[in-house]
């Protein structure tokens, strides 16, 4: 479970990363259609929510609050650095993420 | 119209003076919070350092009630007379059974106080080589190795002044959302050295805020003690009111026999569904004595500084008086200072902590990196002060940043090699910290060019030294402690290792840095003055933290200097 609160901030991150201007362009070398911002964004703050709420499952809230703030520093400076230095694998580490949590949550 | 325009220039005033604050709070102390915070991140793993430099102590833990059962005995043979005693029961972090006692009349000159730590399983006094452990960084953390409390205020002002850099940081900071993903090593210079900084600063905020909020306040009664000198007529009145497990109770003068305190420990973490984390006796033998129990800090978030805790009368064995569940006050301070100490969080979290608590060293690191690369940018060759100001700081930084990590190396070294039996080891092996650090910053100022290739590749060998002298001169080395799952061990020397491997990395783009400008002279000639510093010193910040590894090096490659 501690592991699925991963995968979410990080897929979740991945997301809204990708629903800015500037890092769609630099993955897909073309500008971002409108229609999928808002998708990303949503998607993006769903799964920092479900991210939170997974940690305070295996935790308590006030426990699983820290240890969630802990999970968002180190996925997002992971994230930073796949998307400098190996941009590819930051996308489909970020896929991954996302199909992986549920699994995770549910085994 | 009118006042639109003039609201815009307020705020760009505001955020002109803010970043100049950011700048001149975030220098002046830096060298000593990159200090700070790296001791501080070291010292989240406090006993597991202790455990790592004294490899002779191998003991199993035992559960609390058993071990103060063993500790009594032993108290009661050694220091019958003590005023008072403190039990720590073994922790899942520290198998020993620690003792304190106040020895009734100390000898001129010696302390009051003895240390002990048992064995709980045979209840001997366990002896290792002389260290101070992971305690050195814990104290060094807060207190510089100063005499007290100036070391404590000096720490405090070096904290002010971080809670100052960084809310002038936020303010700032112009694009804290747009640029949250943003890290852009190619372009160079200024622009990556910020990109990193920014990155390292905004994705560990929440941390870097709690830590610098909460170092304060764990130090506010001796920062802002106006309040408590309105209400009490004296400090030792407060102590007793608000730490009142450790209140002194006063002896009868009376001789009677201490009851068994094993028992009541059992009942009160039945009570809690916790754990006894200290046990006090005031008086012990006199009729006038106490037992108080403390929960471990362990338990929760907001235990690390008040937990609850019970008295109880210590020839009946009657309740006296206690708190089981803490006010809202106590509370609110508690989870503040709790959350700084770190003491509540399982191994995971405790990682964590220790990664982000990396990222603010290397944010402080790239911060003070950042002050070179801007001024580099504009220096004008003529201004022979400006050249100076650029070389003291950027020797500073030097000799600082990767002669700190170069210090730790030689610390942990001269655990390993100073003889065992040495009078006064200890001091040689906070010696050897120092003596590293300072030979650091003298090689800084001697040999501008090549300090940051040269610091940074000694501290890599000093640190890969780490493992390989630990299994020359134990038998706990790699080749043992990982088929063993000993993860203490085996995750210390991995963490040297992967520390040097970092440092080493990030040497080598040092190097290149200066080569590549060396190749292409046309390319810079304006920079006499300054040369090889700059692109030099950019890379060192990267230096300090593993986490913070990946934005550095990145920042090199380009060159940081082309005009």
């Amino acid at each position: 479970m501690t592991l699925a609160a991963f995968c979410l901030a990080y897929a979740g991150f991945s997301a809204l990363c990708l629903g800015m201007d500037r890092h769609y362009e630099d993955l897909f070398d073309r500008a971002m259609p409108r229609r999928h911002r808002v998708p990303l964004r949503v998607f993006g703050w769903i799964a920092l929510a479900l991210s939170l709420y997974a940690s305070a499952t295996v935790w308590g809230w006030s426990y699983g609050t820290v240890e969630w703030i802990g999970i968002l520093s180190i996925a997002g400076l992971l994230l930073i650095w796949f998307l400098t230095f190996r941009p590819r694998a930051a996308l489909t580490a970020g896929g991954v993420c996302a199909l992986a949590a549920p699994l995770l949550a549910v085994w | 119209m009118k006042a639109g325009k003039v609201k815009a220039q307020g705020e760009e005033g505001l955020r002109q003076s803010m970043s100049w604050l950011h700048t001149w709070a975030g220098l002046i102390f830096g060298w000593v919070l990159f200090a700070m915070f790296l001791t501080g991140s070291l010292a989240f793993f406090r006993p597991e350092i202790t455990h790592w430099m004294q490899p002779e102590i191998q003991v199993k833990p035992a559960p609390a009630v058993q071990s103060v059962e063993v500790a009594q005995r032993y108290l009661a043979e050694h220091a019958p007379d003590a005023k008072r005693w403190f039990i720590t029961p073994p922790s899942n972090r520290e198998p020993l059974i620690l003792l304190l006692y106040q020895a009734p009349k100390p000898k001129p000159g010696e302390r009051g106080f003895v240390r002990v730590k048992l064995d709980p399983a045979n209840g001997q006094a366990v002896t290792g080589r002389e260290t101070r452990g992971g305690d050195f960084f814990y104290r060094f953390h807060f207190e510089l190795e100063t005499a007290f409390p100036w070391g404590r205020w000096l720490a405090s002002i070096a904290g002010m002044f971080m809670l100052v850099a960084i809310i002038s940081g936020i303010i700032t900071h112009k694009k804290i959302f747009t640029d949250f993903f943003t890290f852009r090593p190619r372009k160079g210079g200024q622009r990556a050295w910020m990109d990193g900084h920014n990155v390292l600063s905004v994705l560990g905020l929440p941390f870097h805020l709690m830590i610098t909020f909460s170092g304060l306040v764990l130090f506010m009664v001796m920062l802002m003690p106006a309040g408590i000198k309105a209400v009490y007529e004296n400090p030792r009145q407060y102590t007793d009111d608000v730490f009142k497990s450790f209140k002194v109770t006063p002896p009868l003068n009376q001789p009677a026999p201490l009851i068994q305190i094993a028992p009541l420990v059992e009942q009160a973490q039945q009570q809690w569904q916790g754990r006894v984390g200290r046990v006090t006796v005031n008086n012990p033998g006199d009729a006038g004595a106490t037992v108080t129990l403390t929960r471990a800090s362990s338990d929760a978030v907001s235990y690390g500084v008040l937990a609850p805790w019970k008295r109880f009368d210590g020839v009946t064995g009657k309740l006296l008086e206690g708190q089981d569940t803490l006010g809202a006050t106590a509370s609110t301070a508690g989870t503040i200072t709790g959350l700084h100490l770190g003491l509540f969080a399982e191994p995971l979290l405790r990682w964590f902590y220790f990664l982000v608590s990396l990222a603010g060293t290397g944010m402080v690191g790239t911060g003070l990196v950042l002050w070179i690369a801007k001024r580099r940018q504009k220096a004008r060759p003529q201004d022979t002060r400006e050249a100076f100001s650029l070389r003291l700081v950027d020797g500073l930084n030097a000799g600082t940043i990767a002669g700190v990590v170069f210090g730790v190396a030689a610390f942990f070294l001269a655990n390993r090699l100073l003889p065992v039996d040495l009078p006064g080891r200890q001091l040689w092996e906070s010696r050897a910290f120092f003596s590293a650090w300072a030979l650091s910053l003298v090689y800084a100022f001697l040999f501008q060019h090549r300090k940051w290739q040269d610091l940074l590749a000694i501290a890599a060998a000093a640190l890969a030294l780490v493992p390989v002298v630990n299994a020359l001169t134990t038998s706990r080395h790699l080749g043992v402690s990982l088929p063993e799952g000993d993860w203490v061990m085996a995750g210390f020397d991995l963490t040297c290792l992967a520390s040097a491997v970092l440092f080493a990395w990030m040497s080598r783009k040092a190097a290149r840095a200066r080569r590549l400008p060396a190749k292409a002279p046309a390319k810079a000639p304006a920079q006499a003055s300054i040369k090889a510093p700059a692109k030099a010193s950019t890379k060192a910040a990267a230096a300090a933290s593993p986490a913070q590894a990946a934005p550095n090096a990145a920042v090199y490659e380009p060159r940081g200097d082309t005009p």
